[in-house]
C-alpha cells in the first residue's frame, strides 16, 4: 500500500479532517483538529457559525443545471462517482471518484488576490483490480481559486487539478466525462457516461434530513444507473471497459446528531434493473438510528423511499484491516421484506479501505440472493 | 687584603615552632691570607658558614665583617659588587656556564670587573695546566679539567677571598690531589685567603686554621701551621 | 616498575608545575582555536543551508521567469494540464518592522495546499493548527517561529507593524509554529494570497517550486518555453554557498594556521620533557629500565597533558566560537546572504578535528624526542653540547629542507590556477620558513658572534639564544610563522581597503544617490533631472536573474547620451570596450563575474530573456569589489529592450559644476516628496557606509589575525619561560661570581628579546611573501578580484612587535625569579 508524504497527511488532517468524514456521505459540521477523528458526534456536532451558513432546512425545487454546480454557502458538497466495469476479458473493476467541496466560512471580504478564497477542494480517487484483487486510491487537496479547483455550469464542469467532471454539452449533465490519474501508483480513469435512468430525489423531494434537528439535514440527489465506457488504467496497464456508475449529489452544513457514530452505505444495481440504495446510521449505543433510510429505483426509473423500518441490514463477515486495524462487515445480509429483497451483499475484495487522510471503507461489492447484481458499499465509523 | 671576622653567626629557616636552625652561633676570625679548613658531617651547617662568609647568603642573627666592613650594612647591589671584586668562587659541580667556551668562562669576571683580558686568560689556562683548551664547551672537559678551569675562573679576576665549597667533591682521589694543591699553591703565591669545606680530612694538613663544625656549632678553633699535619698537603708541589 | 616508572613521570610534571602547565595551556589554546575556528565556520554554513533550505525546501527545480516573476496563470497550467502535482507556487519579498528596531525579515508567501512536500520549515500546515483557516482567509494574517516571535517579542493573537514598500501596514500574528532549529529565522510566513496583496505582486509568483526528475524537467522547459524556465532549485543556493566557500576556504586556512603554530608549540612543548628528564632516565636506565618502557612514561605523560590541555581547549573553543560565529555570520549577511543567521551547531568534525590536534598533536610531538630521550645509553646521558650539536645539524638540515619546500610550494602555486592548490602552496611557505627558522637563528648568531668576542656577558645572550636551539628553535619558528599570519594579514586586508578605496571614488560618479523602498519610475528620474542645479542623472535597475548557473545580476544602467559608466575597466582598452558597449548588444561584466564564468572580451554570455537563452557579447571586464558573485552591466536601453521592466532601483544625480549641495538637497527632497520612504543619500555617506561594510567583513579575519598571534605569544611565553627557568642553577652562578640582580634581569630579557627579534625580523620577508600570496593568488582565485599591493611600515612594525614583547614578556617571570633567586640554594641546583 502506497504511504501518505506524512507532512502532507498532516496538513490534510488539520485542514479537512472532519470534512472527510462529513464528506463520505453526510455533512459536515466542524473542523476538528483530529486526522483520524473516532468519535463522528465529536466532529459533526453543531459549531457556533453553523447559522451563519446556508442550511438545509426543508424541500425546496432544484434546478438544474444550476444545482449540478457548487453551493458555496453550504459548508459542504460533493460529486461522488463509483462504479462497477468489466474489460473485454472479464476482467472486472471497481472505481470512486469523489471531488468534495468545503467551505471554510461562511463568508469572505473582497480581496486583491486571485488564490484568495473560502473554498478548499479534497479529491478521493480509486480503482480496484478485482482479477489482482488490489485496491489503489489517491487523496488530493486544492484551493477552490485560480481555476486550480472549482465547479461551473453551462458546460457542468467539476475539477481538481487534472481530475475533472465534464459535461460534453452545455445544458444536459450527461453525457459526461470522468478523468482521473495519478501517475505515482498507476490508476487512471477515463470514461464516458451516459445516464439510463433519470436522478431521483432523495427523501422528501432531495430534502434528506439525518438527525433529529430539522436543519441536520443535506440536499440529496442521484444517478442510479449510468452506462460507463472508457478506460480504466490499474498498475499502469490501460484497459477497455464497460459497465455501470453511481452518482450521488449532496450538499449540506450540518448533518448529524451528536450521538451517531457512523454509517453503512449501500449502492446497489441488481441485474432485474432495479437499483437499491440503503444506508444505516449507527448510533454510539450500538443501534440503528430512526434516520436511517434507502430508496428503491425501478427500471423504468420511478423510485419509492425506504425509511429505517422498510430495510434490515445484518453483519455476515468481518475483515480487519492491517494498517488501521479496524474491523469492517464486510458481508452483510440485507432483507427488504416488503419488496421480496432478501439479498447476500459481500465485498469483491475485502482489502478496499481508503488509505486517505480519514480512515472508510469503499468499495466494489457482489450482490446475490433473491436477486443479483453489483454495487457499492462504503462503512464509516469502525 | 683583609680579614674576616664572624660573630655569633646563626642561620636558620622556618619560623617557631618550625624553626630548623643550620647554624648556632658560631664566631671565628680569619686572617688575611690564611687558608682556612672547614669540617664536619653533611648537613652539620659547614656550607651555610662558607655562604654566610662569601655574601651569597645572609645570616639570620650575627655579624660578618669583612676587612671592618660589616656585610648586614650592604645591599644587594654592594655585595654583589663585594663579590665580583673580592671573592672568587669553587663549587663541588664546578658550575661553568655551559653556553660559553672555556675562555669566555675565565672572561666572564673580567668583564663583570672592566677588567682586559691582556692575555689573562691564556696564561691562566697555562696556570691550571689546560693550555689550548679555551675554545672547548666545559661539556668536553674532564670533570677534574672542568674544576681547574672553575679554580681559574675563580682566581682570574685577583680577589681577596676564595671560597671552595668541597671542591673535590666529585672528584677521584688524583685529581681531587691536584685540585687541592693548585688551589693552595695558587692561593699562598698571591696571599689570598682560601676558606675550603671539604668532607676530605687529608687536607687539614695544608690547612693554617681548622674549623670544625658539628650540628651548626664549632667545636674547636685549633691552630695548624703548614707543616703541622700529614695527609696529601705532602704530595703539594 | 611501571606504576613507579609512571609515578616519576608525574612526580616530574608536579614539581615543575608552571612548566606542565604552560604545555597544557599551549595544547589547549592550539585545540581551542582549531575547535572555535571549525565550529563557527560550520555553524554559519549550517545557518545559511538551513535559512536557504527554509525558503526554498525540498524542491528540484524551479520555475522562473523575466524581472517581473512568473505569470501566476502558468501555475494553474502546471497543475491542471500538465499534471504536475508536487509544485508550489513561492512569492516573497522584503519588509521591516515598522517600529524602531527596522528589523528586516522576508515575507514568504506559500499556498498550504501545496506546501506538502517541500517540507519547508513553515509550510506544513500541520504545524499551523487552527491559524490554518485563518491565514488562508485574511489579508493580515502572518505566521512566524518560535524563534523569531521570542526576538520579536510577540506572540499569537499580536498585532505586529511592518512596513512594506514603504507604507505602513498592520498584520495580525495568528500561529506561531515551533521551530527548534530557529530555521525560520528572520521569516514571516503568509498565504500567498495575503502575501501578493502585502507586497503588491497580485498576478505574479517569484517563482514556483517543482519536485519533478530532471527529464520531467526537461519537457516541461519544453511546454513551458516562452513563458517562463526552468532551473535546478539547487542553482541559487548553490551560488550562494559556493561563494561563501571561498570565504569558508579562507577562514579554515587561517585556522589551519593557528593549527600549524599550535602544532609547533605542542612540539616545543613536549619536546621539553625528553629533554629535561634526560639525567633521571640515564639513570633509570642503568638501573635496567628497557626503551620502551621509558618511551611510554614519557609519552604517557604527553597523553596526560594532551589531554587536560584538550579537555580545557575544547571547553575554550566552545566558548570562543560563541563569539566567533556571530562574527562569520555577520560578514555572510553582508556579503553573501541575508538572512543567515543562527546559533552555534556543535559538529563532531569540528570536536574531532580538535582531539586530534590536541591528542595526537600531543603525542606525536613528544615521540621523537622521547625515542631520542629513551635511546640514551645508561648512565651516559647526552651532554648538552651534544645535544645542541645535533640541534645545529638539524637546524641545517631543516635549513636545507625548508629551502626545497618553499620552492615546491612556489612550483605548485606557479602550476595551478585553482583556490586549494594556492592554500597549498601558501602551506608549503610557511611550513618551509619554519624549516628554516633555526637555520635563520644559527646565521644571525654567527653573524652576531664576533662582535662579542671577549664580551662574555654580550656573549651569553647571543650563545645563550643561539645555543639552546634544541629548545628554542620550534618556539622561534611558530612564533615567526604566526608573526607573517600577522603582517600577511594585515598587508593584505590594507592592500584590499586602499583597492576598495580608490574603486569607491572612482565609481561613486554621482553626487547623490536616490533610493525608495518601492521601485523608481523614470517619470521621477524626469522630474529630478530638470531640476536646477542638476547635471544629468543615471537611473540603475538590480535584477537577479535566475540561469542553471544560480542567479545572475545584471546592472541595467541608464546615463544620456554622451555620457560613459563610471567603471575601471581593466580589459580590454577603455576605449574600445565603451564603444563596444555603446554601439552593440554587449555588456560588461565584472572582474568576479568574468572569473567565475571563465569570461574574457569577445567572448558571450547567454542571459534568459523570455524563457530564452539569448546571446550577448562580453565587451570588456571591469572592477567590482560589491558583490563576490559579480554583476553583469548592461545598457538600460538593452536592458529595456530585451526585459519588460521599467522599474529604477536607483537614480544617480550629477549635480552640475558649483552647485550649493544644501540647496540641491531640498529640491531633491522635494521632488520627492510625494515618494514613500525616498532617501537621498550623499556620495560621501554611501563612501562611508561601504567602508564600514569592508571592515565589519574583515572584523572575522582581523580576530583570527591575532588569534593565531596569541597562539604563538603564549606558546612562546610557555617555551621561552621554560627555557630560562631551566637555566636557573645557571643564574645562580652568574650572581655568585658577582653579576648583579639588573645584569641578570638583562641577560634574561636580552636573550628572549634576541630570539623574538630574530623571529619577528625572519617573519618580515615571509609576512609580506604571504600578502603577495593572498593578493595576487588566493583573493584572485577564491573571488575573481584583482587588488594593488599596499606595503605600508605599520602592520610590519606591529608583528615585529608582537614577536619582542612576547619574548620579553616571556623572560619577566624567570628575570624575576632569577633576580629573587636564593644563591645558596640555587647554586645546589637539582
Amino acid at each position: 500500500m502506497r504511504r501518505m508524504d506524512p507532512g502532507l497527511l498532516g496538513l490534510l488532517g488539520l485542514l479537512l479532517g472532519a470534512l472527510i468524514i462529513g464528506g463520505v456521505r453526510f455533512g459536515l459540521d466542524h473542523a476538528g483538529p483530529a486526522a483520524e477523528a473516532q468519535n463522528l458526534a465529536e466532529v459533526m456536532g453543531p459549531t457556533a457559525d453553523a447559522d451563519a451558513f446556508a442550511r438545509v432546512t426543508g424541500p425546496r425545487p432544484l434546478a438544474f443545471p444550476a444545482d449540478h454546480g457548487a453551493h458555496p454557502d453550504h459548508r459542504t458538497e460533493w460529486w461522488y462517482f463509483t462504479g462497477n466495469l468489466t474489460a473485454g476479458n472479464g476482467d472486472a473493476y471497481g472505481f470512486q471518484l469523489t471531488l468534495f467541496r468545503s467551505a471554510l466560512a461562511p463568508s469572505m471580504a473582497e480581496r486583491d488576490s486571485d488564490w484568495a478564497t473560502r473554498q478548499a477542494w479534497m479529491g478521493h480517487f480509486a480503482v480496484t483490480d478485482l482479477a489482482a484483487g488490489e485496491h489503489r486510491a489517491a487523496e488530493r487537496y486544492q484551493r477552490g481559486a485560480l481555476g486550480l479547483a472549482g465547479a461551473s455550469v453551462r458546460p457542468v464542469r467539476v475539477w481538481l487539478d487534472d481530475w475533472t467532471i465534464e459535461s460534453t454539452g452545455p445544458e444536459a449533465l450527461f453525457p459526461l466525462t470522468i478523468r482521473a490519474e495519478d501517475p505515482d501508483i498507476g490508476i487512471a480513469v477515463d470514461l464516458a457516461l451516459t445516464a439510463d435512468k433519470p436522478h431521483v430525489l432523495q427523501g422528501d423531494a432531495g430534502y434528506s434530513r439525518k438527525g433529529a434537528d430539522p436543519a441536520n439535514a443535506s440536499r440529496y440527489y442521484s444517478y442510479t444507473r449510468l452506462a460507463a465506457s472508457g478506460e480504466v488504467a490499474f498498475a499502469d496497464r490501460r484497459t477497455s471497459v464497460s459497465g455501470t456508475a453511481w452518482l450521488d449529489r449532496e450538499w449540506s452544513t450540518s448533518a448529524l446528531d451528536a450521538n451517531q457514530q457512523g454509517w453503512d452505505w449501500f449502492a446497489l444495481q441488481l441485474d432485474d434493473g432495479r437499483d437499491l440504495m440503503v444506508y444505516r446510521l449507527r448510533r454510539t449505543d450500538g443501534r440503528t438510528d430512526p434516520n436511517s433510510a434507502g430508496i428503491l429505483v425501478d427500471p423504468d426509473g420511478g423510485s419509492r423511499v425506504l425509511d429505517s423500518d422498510d430495510f434490515r441490514l445484518t453483519p455476515q463477515r468481518h475483515w480487519e484491516s492491517p494498517r488501521t486495524g479496524s474491523r469492517y462487515p464486510v458481508a452483510w445480509r440485507l432483507q427488504l421484506p416488503d419488496e421480496g429483497l432478501d439479498l447476500q451483499v459481500e465485498a469483491r475484495l475485502d482489502g478496499q479501505e481508503m488509505p486517505t487522510t480519514v480512515r472508510y471503507w469503499e468499495g466494489s461489492v457482489a450482490v446475490e440472493g433473491t436477486a443479483d447484481g453489483v454495487g457499492y458499499l462504503e462503512m464509516t465509523g469502525y | 687584603m683583609a680579614d674576616i671576622a664572624f660573630e655569633s653567626l646563626s642561620r636558620w629557616y622556618g619560623e617557631m615552632p618550625w624553626r630548623r636552625v643550620v647554624l648556632d652561633g658560631v664566631s671565628g676570625h680569619i686572617r688575611a691570607g690564611e687558608f682556612v679548613v672547614v669540617v664536619g658531617r653533611s648537613g652539620s651547617g659547614k656550607s651555610t658558614l662558607l655562604n654566610l662568609l662569601g655574601g651569597l647568603d645572609r645570616p639570620s642573627q650575627g655579624v660578618v665583617r669583612i676587612g671592618g666592613t660589616d656585610l648586614a650594612g650592604l645591599g644587594d647591589r654592594e655585595l654583589t659588587a663585594l663579590r665580583r671584586h673580592r671573592m672568587g668562587f669553587v663549587f663541588q659541580a664546578y658550575n661553568l656556564i655551559p653556553t660559553l667556551s672555556v675562555a669566555d668562562n675565565l672572561r666572564l669576571p673580567l668583564s663583570l670587573n672592566g677588567m682586559d683580558d691582556d692575555g689573562r686568560v691564556g696564561d691562566w689556562l697555562e696556570r691550571v695546566g689546560l693550555e689550548g683548551r679555551g675554545e672547548d664547551w666545559p661539556d668536553r672537559l674532564s670533570g677534574g679539567e672542568q674544576q681547574r678551569v672553575a679554580i681559574a675562573r675563580a682566581l682570574i679576576h685577583e680577589p681577596d677571598f676564595i671560597l671552595a665549597d668541597e671542591p673535590t667533591g666529585n672528584l677521584d682521589l688524583e685529581n681531587a690531589e691536584r685540585v687541592v694543591s693548585l688551589l693552595d699553591a695558587l692561593c699562598r703565591a698571591e696571599q689570598r685567603t682560601l676558606i675550603m669545606v671539604t668532607h676530605a680530612r687529608e687536607v687539614v694538613g695544608l690547612a693554617d686554621q681548622l674549623l670544625t663544625i658539628r650540628e651548626g656549632r664549632l667545636v674547636e678553633a685549633a691552630e695548624a701551621g703548614p707543616a703541622g699535619g700529614s695527609g696529601i698537603g705532602a704530595a703539594a708541589p | 616498575m611501571t606504576g613507579l616508572l609512571g609515578r616519576i613521570g608525574r612526580a616530574d610534571l608536579r614539581r615543575h608545575p608552571l612548566q606542565t602547565g604552560l604545555a597544557m595551556l599551549g595544547v589547549a589554546i592550539a585545540v581551542a582555536v582549531v575547535v572555535a575556528v571549525d565550529l563557527a565556520n560550520h555553524s554559519a554554513r549550517e545557518a545559511m543551508r538551513v535559512s536557504l533550505e527554509s525558503v526554498t525546501g525540498r524542491a528540484t527545480h524551479q520555475v522562473v521567469a523575466g524581472p517581473g516573476g512568473v505569470d501566476e496563470a502558468l501555475y494553474t497550467r502546471l497543475r491542471t494540464e500538465l499534471g504536475v502535482r508536487q509544485a508550489a507556487p513561492v512569492v516573497q519579498g522584503g519588509v521591516t518592522l515598522g517600529d524602531d528596531r527596522r528589523r528586516p525579515l522576508t515575507l514568504l508567501g506559500l499556498d498550504a495546499f501545496a506546501e506538502g512536500p517541500f517540507q519547508r520549515p513553515l509550510g506544513g500546515g500541520d504545524a499551523l493548527g487552527d491559524a490554518f483557516n485563518t491565514l488562508l482567509l485574511r489579508d493580515d494574517a502572518v505566521a512566524l517561529g518560535r524563534g523569531e516571535a521570542r526576538r520579536l517579542g510577540v506572540t499569537t493573537g499580536d498585532p505586529l507593524e511592518l512596513r512594506i514598500n514603504g507604507r505602513p501596514h498592520a498584520v495580525t500574528v495568528v500561529a506561531v509554529v515551533d521551530d527548534p532549529d530557529d530555521q525560520s529565522r528572520g521569516l514571516l510566513l503568509a498565504d500567498i494570497a495575503a502575501a501578493q496583496s502585502l507586497l503588491g505582486k497580485t498576478g505574479r509568483l517569484d517563482r514556483i517550486d517543482l519536485i519533478v526528475d530532471d527529464a520531467r524537467a526537461e519537457a516541461l522547459a519544453a511546454q513551458l518555453a516562452g513563458a517562463a524556465r526552468i532551473v535546478p532549485a539547487a542553482a541559487s543556493a548553490q551560488s550562494v554557498l559556493q561563494m561563501s566557500r571561498a570565504f569558508h576556504v579562507n577562514l579554515t586556512a587561517l585556522s589551519l594556521l593557528a593549527v600549524v603554530v599550535g602544532a609547533f608549540l605542542v612540539f616545543n612543548t613536549l619536546g621539553f620533557l625528553g629533554v629535561r628528564r634526560r639525567p633521571t632516565i640515564g639513570i633509570l636506565r642503568a638501573m635496567g629500565v628497557q626503551r620502551r618502557e621509558i618511551l611510554l612514561q614519557i609519552l604517557g605523560d604527553a597523553l596526560l597533558i594532551g589531554v587536560v590541555g584538550t579537555l580545557i581547549g575544547l571547553g575554550l573553543g566552545f566558548a570562543l566560537a560563541h563569539g566567533l560565529v556571530g562574527l562569520v555570520l555577520q560578514t555572510v549577511n553582508d556579503v553573501y546572504f541575508e538572512r543567515a543567521a543562527g546559533e552555534l551547531v556543535l559538529s563532531p568534525w569540528s570536536l574531532a578535528a580538535g582531539l586530534l590536534v590536541g591528542l595526537v598533536g600531543s603525542v606525536g610531538a613528544a615521540l621523537a624526542p622521547a625515542r631520542e630521550a629513551a635511546a640514551t645509553p645508561p648512565r651516559a646521558a647526552l651532554s648538552r653540547a651534544d645535544l645542541e650539536t645535533r640541534a645545529r645539524q638539524l637546524a641545517r638540515r631543516g635549513g636545507w629542507s625548508g629551502a626545497v619546500v618553499v620552492v615546491l610550494g612556489g612550483a605548485v602555486i606557479a602550476l595551478s590556477a585553482g583556490l586549494v592548490p594556492a592554500f597549498i602552496g601558501l602551506f608549503a611557505l610557511i611550513l618551509g620558513a619554519a624549516l628554516l627558522a633555526p637555520a635563520v637563528i644559527l646565521a644571525v648568531g654567527g653573524m652576531l658572534r664576533p662582535l662579542m668576542r671577549g664580551r662574555p656577558v654580550g656573549g651569553l645572550i647571543v650563545e645563550g639564544a643561539v645555543a639552546s636551539l634544541s629548545r628554542t628553535g620550534v618556539a622561534v619558528a611558530a612564533l615567526s610563522v604566526a608573526v607573517a599570519a600577522v603582517i600577511g594579514v594585515a598587508v593584505m586586508i590594507a592592500s584590499f581597503r586602499a583597492s576598495v578605496i580608490d574603486w569607491l571614488e572612482g565609481s561613486l560618479a554621482a553626487d547623490f544617490y536616490i533610493s525608495a523602498p518601492a521601485e523608481l519610475t523614470d517619470a521621477q528620474g524626469d522630474r529630478l533631472a530638470d531640476l536646477a542645479g542638476v547635471d544629468f542623472v543615471s537611473r540603475s535597475q538590480w535584477v537577479d536573474l535566475a540561469t542553471a548557473d544560480g542567479p545572475v545580476t545584471v546592472w541595467a544602467l541608464g546615463l544620456p547620451a554622451g555620457e560613459s559608466p563610471e567603471v575601471d575597466i581593466r580589459h580590454p582598452a577603455v576605449d574600445t570596450a565603451l564603444e563596444q558597449y555603446a554601439n552593440d548588444r554587449a555588456v560588461l561584466v565584472s572582474e568576479s563575474f568574468a572569473a567565475r564564468r571563465g569570461l574574457a572580451p569577445g567572448d558571450t554570455l547567454g542571459l534568459p530573456v523570455d524563457g530564452r537563452l539569448v546571446d550577448f557579447d562580453v565587451a570588456g571586464i571591469y572592477r567590482d569589489y560589491a558583490s563576490p558573485t559579480g554583476a553583469v552591466l548592461m545598457r538600460r536601453g538593452l536592458y529595456l529592450d530585451r526585459y519588460d521592466d521599467t522599474g529604477l532601483a536607483g537614480i544617480g544625480v550629477h549635480a552640475g559644476d558649483n552647485v550649493e549641495r544644501a540647496g540641491l538637497i531640498r529640491r531633491l527632497e522635494s521632488a520627492l516628496g510625494g515618494v514613500p520612504g525616498a532617501r537621498v543619500t550623499d556620495n560621501a555617506a554611501v563612501f562611508e557606509q561601504s567602508l564600514v561594510i569592508f571592515d565589519r567583513t574583515f572584523a572575522i579575519t582581523e580576530v583570527l589575525r591575532w588569534l593565531a598571534g596569541l597562539v604563538a605569544f603564549v606558546g612562546v611565553v610557555s617555551a621561552l619561560m621554560a627555557l630560562q627557568l631551566d637555566r636557573l642553577r645557571e643564574f645562580a652562578v652568574l650572581r655568585a661570581i658577582g653579576l648583579g640582580r639588573g645584569g641578570l634581569a638583562g641577560l634574561v630579557g636580552g636573550q628572549s628579546g634576541l630570539l623574538g627579534l630574530i623571529a619577528g625580523l625572519w617573519a618580515i620577508p615571509l609576512g609580506i611573501a604571504l600578502a603577495a600570496l593572498l593578493v595576487f593568488v588566493i583573493n584572485r582565485r577564491a573571488y575573481g578580484w584583482t587588488m594593488g599591493f599596499e606595503l605600508q611600515a605599520g602592520p610590519v612594525l606591529e608583528g615585529v612587535a608582537l614577536a619582542v614583547i612576547a619574548a620579553l614578556l616571556a623572560a619577566l617571570y624567570p628575570a624575576w625569579r632569577a633576580a629573587r633567586l636564593r644563591l645558596a640554594e640555587g647554586l645546589k641546583g637539582e
